[in-house]
């Protein structure tokens, strides 16, 4: 760059603060501009206007047009589908079902002409329906929208103009989707955008495609790609990315689901030094699923508190829990159990094989003393070295044997309960897998299968 | 302007109240679609968007609404809606990701928080060491270097010679680096 040239590219993509400082301070446009642009604007303007409510053409009077919503379709499928079954009394629920809808009344059927004016959206007004996001940045979670989020949303949506085109319309354009689920009490569907201004609006597997305005599509892909969603993502499986599936979980993942501990009041100025001992595990511990196969139990509780224990020279962290349920019938809720894995901390003295004696070699050779050995302990780690959080529900993959119940795999056999998911953890700590508790339970004791 | 306003405005003459908005607001929107857009879209579409976002603020304006306060949250809305929409359009790579184990990762907060903020803070460290400059060297530097004028147009807007432009920009420039240097900033 030459010396007389500036970059303001930081500028760009500003926040609004900075965009209302810049607007204030510098003028974008001359006064000139403004004339020419409003001009502009005012076409605009009319062509839309004209658009959305065109200006009364010869009708002919006694005949009612009617734009016939995306529920009568959908009605008319499932209602075949339940008239097949003869299940009428089931009919008439789903009927009064879909009609108990504020915006979607049965009384649609026949809208008169100025309801093409009334912009509400072809499959009924979302505004007061609860509505979730996902998109290629965070797939497989999902975030909620606000309640104002979705009035602003349903503005866009019902403003936009929707025609309908034929559903093997191939893309018009390739990038990336935005998926917006609605939930109108209890009534699911979900929308897929496409950058190419098509979207596709999914009930019960039926798939009705649309041209759709340019205010609905930026709206939505506007939401999906908020920038205020970091502490709203809530987790889903791939398989419930359905439109009926999004809503099974419904508490967002916490920025942690696993702390690292803190240290004991009673080792505080204590010397300590950190040790990774090396373990031989028989399989990949890290592997949830070889850690279920040789689980024989899923124990889920709420940890009530986190303490380092010691035995023989080993260390090893004691999780007390309030067990809320389990699935082999061993324990009941409200029980109190101690569950146990390796790592913690552990005294020098205990560690050395002979602690009367009263000098010991260091590992740089020099001579320790019994203060030195009294006050010096291994923190040693484990895995991540990442503990339960207390007051958290976590399930454990557990086995019992004569000596007691343990949780296999160590801490990678605890994940995490976020409402009706179960979410792994592993030594990257950024990958999770989720999984629902008939998923979990499925592969218990499959230890033959793995050999 | 008010929503108040507007709306009162709106009953008298629609056209009037439509002029008014756009006059008040033109400045602040252009700056949204221009800051959005500026390295990739050309003067003519973000001025094209500019004039769609206001098509869409009459369209979609309800009056039936009971809404109270500053109209330019309403209108700032849109504005950013529709820039990100041409941006999308027009600018965007195409990031097509497979929903592999890359997928499965949690977005890294601490460090998109991290950037934001860094990026917001620099940006006002820029801004602010550009106003010390004074008048009219600020808006030189502004029009030139941000909005990409020629040293006619803002000889024009400044009641300048274009040479006094050219000479005042040079040393402004040279003034703003060392100045910039010392807040630790290169652009």
């Amino acid at each position: 760059m030459k010396n007389d040239e500036l970059n303001l590219d930081l500028l760009e993509n500003a926040d609004d603060k900075t965009l209302k400082r810049l607007s204030e301070e510098y003028s974008a446009v001359t006064d000139k501009d403004v004339s020419r642009l409003y001009v502009r604007a005012e076409k605009l303007y009319d062509s839309r206007k004209n658009e959305l409510c065109p200006e009364p053409q010869d009708t002919v009077s006694g005949v009612e047009i009617y734009r016939r919503p995306l529920w009568h379709k959908l009605l008319a499928a499932a209602s075949v589908l339940v008239l097949a079954a003869g299940a009428v009394s089931g009919g008439a629920l789903l009927i009064r079902n879909f009609s108990s809808r504020p915006d979607d009344s049965l009384t649609d059927m026949t809208e008169p002409e100025t309801a093409a004016c009334q912009n509400i959206a072809p499959f009924g007004d979302i505004s007061a329906a609860r509505v979730r996001f996902t998109g290629a940045a965070y797939v497989p979670y999902l975030y909620e929208a606000t309640a104002e989020e979705v009035s602003e949303l349903a503005e866009a949506f019902n403003l936009a103009a929707w025609e309908e085109i034929p559903a093997d319309t191939p893309l018009g354009a390739d990038g990336e989707s935005a998926l917006v689920y609605v939930n109108s009490d209890g009534q699911t569907f979900k929308l897929v955008f496409y950058p190419d201004g098509t979207a596709d609006c999914v009930h019960d597997d039926i798939t009705t495609k649309y041209k759709v305005s340019e205010v609905a599509v930026s709206a939505a892909y506007e939401a999906v790609n908020s920038e205020n969603i970091y502490d709203r993502l809530i987790p889903c499986r791939f398989d419930d990315l359905t439109e009926d599936g999004v809503w099974k979980n419904n508490e967002a993942l916490p920025e942690k689901l696993f702390d690292e501990p803190a240290l004991p009041e009673e080792l505080e100025g204590k010397y300590i030094i950190d040790n990774t001992p090396l373990y031989d595990f028989a399989w990949d511990i890290e592997d949830v699923r070889k850690d279920a196969a040789y689980a024989d139990n899923i124990i889920i509780g709420t940890v009530d508190s986190v303490s380092f224990k010691s035995h023989g020279g080993t260390a090893y962290t004691a999780i007390d829990i309030i067990v809320s349920e389990e699935a082999a019938g061993k324990v009941s809720a409200g029980e109190h159990l101690s569950l146990g894995i390796l790592g913690g901390y552990v005294s020098m003295k205990e560690k050395m094989s002979d602690p009367g004696v009263q000098a010991h070699a260091s590992p740089d050779g020099s001579e320790l003393k019994d203060y030195d050995v009294d006050n010096t302990y291994y923190h040693e780690t484990v895995g991540t070295g990442l503990v339960p959080i207390v007051g958290r529900e976590y399930a454990f993959l557990t086995r019992s044997d004569e000596n007691g119940c343990s949780i296999v795999g160590e801490e990678y056999g605890i994940l995490y309960k976020c409402d009706n998911l179960y979410i792994s953890h592993t030594s990257m700590a950024s990958i999770n897998e989720f999984f629902d508790l008939d998923e979990l339970s499925s592969m218990l004791g499959k230890e033959d299968s793995l050999r | 302007m008010t929503h108040e306003e507007f709306r009162r405005e709106l009953k008298r003459s629609p056209e009037q109240a439509h002029r008014a908005l756009f006059e008040t607001y033109c400045n602040y929107v252009y700056t949204i679609v221009y800051n959005r857009l500026r390295s990739c879209a050309s003067r003519e579409d973000i001025e094209e968007c500019v004039c769609s976002v206001f098509a869409d603020v009459f369209v979609s304006y309800d009056t039936d609404k009971d809404v109270s306060g500053d109209i330019s949250g309403f209108i700032g809305t849109i504005a950013r809606r529709r820039a990100a929409a041409l941006y999308r359009r027009s600018c965007a790579r195409e990031t097509d990701l497979p929903l592999d184990d890359e997928a499965l990762q949690l977005p890294d907060y601490a460090q998109d928080t991290e950037k934001i903020s860094d990026d917001g803070e620099r940006r006002k460290v820029l801004l602010d060491t550009i106003a010390e400059l004074g008048e009219p060297d600020a808006t030189i530097i502004m029009q030139k270097f941000y909005y990409g004028r020629s040293a006619r147009d803002i000889a024009g807007m400044l009641s300048l010679t274009p040479e006094n432009i050219r000479v005042r920009c040079s040393r402004a420039v040279k003034k703003l680096k060392g100045m910039l240097e010392k807040s630790d900033i290169s652009i």
